[in-house]
């Protein structure tokens, strides 16, 4: 292929590949390793099915809104912001956005690191009769390996990321397919285990009147706002990148039907094994509730050391939850990006500045645990603010309009006015109510609730959302005049622009 | 496996996974007919 024909031929080549894409991005360790805890731990099937309910109606709608956002506007974040809402005084939605995504990038790579560390303790059966906690505690604070490791995963996914739609396509069609491979020779050989029925009882075991509790409601849009990730901007990063005649809604629907796949998938690898290899029901809810890490690596890595087969049933487990995390990794750096073309910086320049900006950021989260955690709380946090900011970018621009818009020719599927409900009403509201419903709690709790250093106090949550929120109102007048001219007319999708960053 | 478990387990993973796997073939086949219709054109 010539390099004209190629410029001329930019975007996702197709919306199957970029469903897939969409898939990789989404599908992280949230859907592998906090899904079946939160499930089997929040009423088991009552949760799956509010879970599924909770995708189709509310998560999947606004994450065929923001896709919407990016293919009208054709920008990263802060300019598709500046667009879509009619103003430059509204970039500042985006650069908070854009942010959360660079914060997530900094410390989500941590826990990429310690499943690399543990995939390779797996293939050489190097935590056996070791002790977890101690084990766990070692590689989460002041570990070299770790933080080797960590700056080779940033290297690797920006790389990735640099090269372009190309790469993107690529890393999707060959990590994608290994990553549901291994979960489900993880998941066979789970459900075949001697009283796996049991863990699956858990899983799936329905209960009408759990649906009557909020506590399933709210667990139920927690998980698909972590898990599917409206409000982190993919949508919208990768909609960039589509081309104006392909089915925005059908590739929508299958990113978001392909995330829950994956996640019940990985419920059906997890949570029979570790009721089979548990002593006892209640030692198995015990590992459950014992939180991602505590299940992950002390729980997990416990009862792979009892199961027959169970060192390679280990790896492979690491494998996918690696992969899960690699392919989003991708796709973060992907938005990170955006911006920079819009400015028209030079794209060497961009990568180095984000490498190295993300891992300043992340590296104290590599070394100590405790700020891990704090901004994994934060990052939580502001994530579930930036799906409230992509609502009120669509309402900004009208609810109805923005239906029109996704209800072209080329879409299969085609939004009733319930989605106008979803997105203006629904979601936003609920979301509010999620974050009330998370912050009361460690208000309530922490006499030190207002401490801006504590680790999961909301009083850090306002110190660093605020300073972000200050900084992008300070400077949004310069960020807004860098994403270059307004490319929406307001009545169609353009086409993808040309760039050295496609 | 208890009935109740399995019926919301069949229920789950069909509409779940069948709608990914209709959702893929739906897909796929709206990219053959485009390909098909410009190679005509």
């Amino acid at each position: 292929m010539s390099n004209e024909s190629k410029k001329t031929d930019i975007g996702f080549s197709s919306p199957l590949i970029m469903a897939f894409a969409l898939i990789a991005g989404s599908v992280g360790t949230g859907n592998i390793w906090r899904f079946p805890r939160v499930a089997a731990t929040n009423g088991g099937g009552a949760f799956v099915v509010a879970y599924v309910i909770i995708m189709l109606f509310m998560t999947i709608p606004l994450m065929m809104g923001e896709s919407v956002i990016g293919r009208a506007t054709r920008k990263g974040l802060p300019g598709a912001f500046r667009d879509y809402m009619g103003g430059k005084k509204f970039t500042w939605f985006g650069s908070f956005m854009w942010y959360v995504v660079f914060a997530t990038t900094a410390y989500y790579t941590v826990v990429m690191a310690w499943i690399a560390y543990y995939m390779v303790l797996s293939i050489t059966s190097g935590y056996i009769g070791v002790d977890k906690m101690t084990l766990f505690n070692s590689v989460t604070n002041s570990n070299y390996i770790i933080i080797l490791i960590y700056l080779g995963l940033m290297i690797a996914a920006s790389y990735f990321a640099y090269s372009g739609v190309e790469a993107i396509e690529k890393s999707t069609k060959y990590l994608l397919p290994l990553l549901v491979i291994s979960l489900a020779v993880v998941a066979a050989r789970s459900v075949t285990l001697e009283n796996a029925s049991q863990g699956l009882n858990y899983l799936f075991g329905f209960n009408p009147k759990e649906l009557l509790s909020a506590k399933v409601w709210l667990e139920a849009i927690t998980q698909a706002s972590w898990s599917a990730g409206p409000g982190w901007g993919i949508c919208i990063a990768y909609g960039v990148y589509a081309k104006k005649d392909s089915d925005a809604t059908l590739t929508t629907a299958i990113q978001g039907i392909g995330d829950m796949s994956v996640a019940l998938l990985a419920g059906v690898a997890v949570i029979p094994s570790l009721f089979s290899m548990s002593s006892s029901p209640e030692a198995a809810m015990e590992i459950l509730r014992s939180g991602n890490n505590g299940l992950a690596f002390i729980g997990l890595t416990n009862v792979f050391e009892r199961m027959p087969g169970g060192m390679l049933m280990s790896t492979l487990f690491f494998l996918s939850l690696l992969l899960a995390g690699f392919t989003s990794l991708i796709a973060l750096f992907s938005i990170l990006y955006q911006p920079f073309a819009d400015a028209g910086v030079e794209k060497k320049k961009t990568v180095i500045a984000m490498l190295v900006g993300t891992c300043i950021l992340g590296l104290p989260s590599a070394w100590n645990i405790n700020f891990f955690n704090n901004q994994d709380f934060v990052v939580g946090m502001t994530m579930v603010i930036g799906a409230i900011f992509s609502c009120l970018a669509l309402i900004k621009y009208g609810v109805e309009k923005s239906r029109l818009l996704l209800n072209n020719d080329y879409s299969y599927i085609k939004m009733g006015k319930w989605w106008n409900v979803s997105i203006g009403f629904v979601y936003p509201i609920l979301a509010i109510l999620m974050l009330v419903w998370q912050l009361a709690p460690l208000v309530l709790s922490d006499p030190h609730w207002y401490n801006p250093f504590g680790v999961y106090s909301l009083g850090t949550l306002i110190f660093q959302a605020g300073i972000v929120g200050i900084l992008a109102y300070l400077y949004n007048d310069r960020i807004a005049k860098s994403a270059g001219e307004r490319l929406f007319n307001g009545t169609e999708f353009p086409e993808v622009q040309i760039t050295d960053y496609v | 496996m208890s009935a109740n478990a399995i019926i919301t387990m069949i229920i789950t993973l069909g509409l779940v996974w069948g709608g990914l796997v209709l959702g893929i073939i739906k897909l796929h086949k709206e990219e053959t007919d485009k390909y098909l219709k410009n190679l005509n054109e």
